[in-house]
């Protein structure tokens, strides 16, 4: 199997997720060291991706602002529960 | 004070109870999944109030609609899929404003399309390992979320739900209701733009 540079652009994504079959992974990976051109698509791709996930943080709920939420979503709740039981 | 006994059910028994009317039990569902519900709203909306909003939508419509739940996908899928939608619904609006004021034009798909076109570059400059790449950098970090921001939704959305809420490509999948095809293609272009971005960004500073 030989796999030419336009195909490691598409299958970069496949091989950063561990999805190629292993006989494709093997051919990638023959093409890649001996292309410095593709080489450095991969390593920049990743590199990338790696800013990428560090650069958000999940952010959190502040306690206090998580404990007004809780006691607005019981007072909600209640309410709902009220009015359906209106309706009968 | 919810009952420690709900504490202890799984899921699918929180999910049963809430859906047989047991209220405790729903709001113990949402608070297993609340923190990840106003995380994914503010990489969507990037206004805290406003992803507190978001928040309180996605939990009192999850409770109307409980009973709606039937299963076929996991109830964080579920859940994230309402939060979404609600967050979607206030970016378009901000959108819309910022529009009218002509601060923020999201890049079309076809400018895309040209910028992540790099079959035809013939020299591939590895900057992996440059220095200025490095989290200290404030403009670095800038460039990168102003991009997410201009970056059209559909890659956007499966960018922050794969790779920044760590969600599988099925579930991203089901999520936006598009295929798991659709969903690695729009999640290849999004990671071959960011690349591009950070090429320009480190071809201008060498």
């Amino acid at each position: 199997m030989i796999i030419r540079c336009k195909d490691i652009i598409n299958l970069l994504s496949s091989f950063y997720e561990h999805e190629l079959e292993e006989e494709l992974e093997e051919v990638f990976l023959e093409h890649i060291y001996e292309c410095q051109r593709c080489l450095a698509l991969f390593n920049t791709f990743e590199k990338a991706l790696e800013l990428f996930h560090s650069i958000e943080k999940p952010v959190k709920l502040e306690r206090k602002k998580k404990q007004e939420f809780h006691r607005w979503l019981r007072v909600e709740i209640r309410r709902v529960v009220i009015k359906k039981y209106r309706h009968y | 004070m919810i009952q420690p006994k709900i504490k202890t059910l799984d899921e699918q028994q929180l999910v049963e109870a809430a859906q047989n009317g047991d209220t405790y039990a729903f709001e113990e569902l949402i608070r297993r999944y609340e923190d990840r519900i106003y995380s994914l709203a503010y990489r969507v909306v990037h206004d805290k109030e406003e992803a507190y909003d978001v928040l309180q939508e996605t939990a009192i419509s999850a409770f109307k609609n409980i009973n709606r739940f039937k299963g076929k996908s996991s109830f964080s899928t579920w859940i994230y899929k309402i939060a979404l939608n609600f967050a979607l619904m206030r970016k378009r609006k901000q959108k819309s404003l910022l529009k009218k004021a002509q601060i923020l034009k999201p890049e079309d798909d076809d400018k895309i399309s040209q910028f992540v076109d790099i079959s035809e570059k013939q020299n591939i400059t590895d900057w992996s390992e440059n220095p200025i790449l490095n989290l200290e950098n404030q403009e670095l970090k800038d460039l990168l979320m102003e991009s997410l921001k201009k970056l059209p939704e559909k890659y956007r959305n499966v960018l922050i739900l794969k790779e920044l809420e760590g969600r599988s490509v099925e579930e991203v999948a089901k999520i936006l209701g598009i295929s798991t095809s659709a969903t690695k293609t729009r999640l290849h272009r999004g990671k071959l733009y960011l690349r591009e971005l950070l090429d320009k960004y480190v071809t201008q500073h060498i």
